[in-house]
């Protein structure tokens, strides 16, 4: 991971276990503004992973203390977020790297089971 | 676990996290919440999450000085309240033994090795390995005031001062006085040294003076001041036991009743007398030698002229009068 190339982790290292569920929720979020609960079904439907309240709101509280995601107006006590230019961008960089990892795994895995 | 138990579990759980993580999170994770059907996977998620937040600093540093101050308090008067449950249940323990230790008589599980009747006649001492004090002013209800574990080892007869006051006991560990001015509460005053074991101690008449014996071997200690015992004179017997035998149980020490003779029958055989008209001015008198007596115990009378012997085999006690 050095050379110039780009880290999986790079800016997400300080959210530790957290890195993982805030790919999935800026992810969820770019298509637009959701809420808690939303944000929840959505990750599920997309991705599989059945995202529990408490990982939920840990992630997103340091997404928002990081200025990845902001708050919106309340609506009928349900909170929705939205992802931030700066969201935006990590999460860009985030997945290139991960898409390097994807290349690789892929031209390794047909050379070695010829899939 | 029950959905209606995760639930509620979780709500509860909702309220562990930080206060101004509560303040802004709390209602929209409620509202999840309601939304969301709860598992145990779910409360267990929440426990750890509200452990992380509790660990964040973010979500401490903004508090309150006075609210952390009292978040201490409560941890330090947590602490404080268990030492002092502890505290008080050793002290329970140990009051609860104290009180054991009083009482009628116990069947003798170790024997006694020595005994003395105070002057006034209504306290006696027992000499086990440990000092025992008794009540005997009621002779038909005797009853054990005190009991001190483990200062003595194997004890001889110990003796009182004449003013009943003080206590002399002899041991394998040694000699020691105690106060005994409340017989219910024997105190430790001081040391006695002698080399492998004090085998007799004896107060002169006026109770100026302690005679102690090890190993063929009187020491005169001026205690005046018991609390600092003041060797006067070191007195040897002709004969001494043999070396490995320092430690003679079976010895006595008797003054006169003028107090100028001290006599002296170690291992129930060697009688020795010394005159003892002061301190520093000591003059052996006699020695003889008695094979009547028998290998126990010995006992002077009180006007020191008479001795008794306890034999080892059989019941009987042999009296011979001293020269």
């Amino acid at each position: 991971m050095s050379g110039g190339r780009p880290s999986v982790h790079g800016k997400f290292d300080g959210l530790g276990r957290f890195a993982d569920p805030s790919v999935l929720i800026l992810t969820s979020l770019s298509d637009g503004p959701k809420h808690g609960y939303a944000i929840m079904t959505d990750v599920a439907a997309f991705s599989g992973v059945g995202m529990e309240p408490g990982t939920l709101y840990g992630a997103l509280s340091r997404l928002e203390r990081r200025g990845w995601v902001r708050p919106l107006a309340t609506e009928e006590r349900r909170r929705p977020y939205e992802i931030t230019a700066a969201g935006q961008e990590v999460l860009a960089a985030q997945l290139a790297a991960m898409q390097q990892i994807v290349r690789v795994a892929r031209g390794r895995t047909a050379t070695a089971f010829g899939t | 676990m029950g959905p209606e138990l995760a639930a509620r579990l979780s709500r509860f759980l909702v309220g562990c996290y930080p206060r101004r993580w509560r303040q802004r999170y709390a209602v929209e994770l409620l509202e999840v919440l309601n939304q969301h059907r709860p598992t145990a996977r779910t409360v267990l998620n929440l426990w750890a999450g509200a452990a992380c937040a509790h660990l964040d600093p973010a979500w401490r540093a903004g508090r309150h000085p006075a609210i952390r101050l009292r978040r201490w308090a409560y941890i330090f008067s947590g602490i404080a309240a268990v030492l002092l449950v502890f505290a008080l249940g050793i002290s329970f323990l140990a009051w609860r033994e104290e009180q054991g230790n009083t009482g009628p008589p116990l069947p003798l599980s170790g024997g006694i090795f020595g005994v003395a009747l105070s002057p006034d006649g209504r306290t006696v001492a027992t000499i086990s390995a440990n000092l025992e004090m008794w009540d005997v002013a009621d002779r038909a209800n005797p009853w054990r005031l005190a009991y001190t574990k483990g200062d003595i080892a194997i004890g001889a007869d110990p003796a009182f001062s004449p003013d009943g006051r003080v206590l002399a006991t002899a041991g394998g560990g040694g000699g020691i006085l105690w106060n005994v001015a409340d017989p219910a509460r024997p105190a430790k005053i001081v040391d006695l040294p002698g080399p492998g074991g004090v085998g007799a101690v004896q107060f002169s008449p006026d109770g100026r003076i302690l005679a102690s014996s090890y190993g063929g071997t009187v020491a005169l200690w001026n205690i005046a001041d018991p609390a600092h015992p003041a060797r006067t004179a070191t007195l040897h017997a002709p004969v001494p036991p043999p070396a490995t035998v320092n430690f003679c149980p079976n010895a006595a020490l008797a003054f006169s009743a003028d107090g100028h003779t001290l006599t002296m029958v170690e291992d129930s055989i060697t009688v020795t007398q010394w005159n003892v008209t002061g301190p520093g001015a000591v003059a052996r008198l006699t020695t003889s030698t008695l094979s009547s007596i028998g290998a126990g115990p010995v006992a002077f009378s009180a006007d020191g002229r008479t001795l008794a012997g306890a034999r080892t085999t059989g019941d009987t006690v042999a009296l011979s009068a001293l020269p």
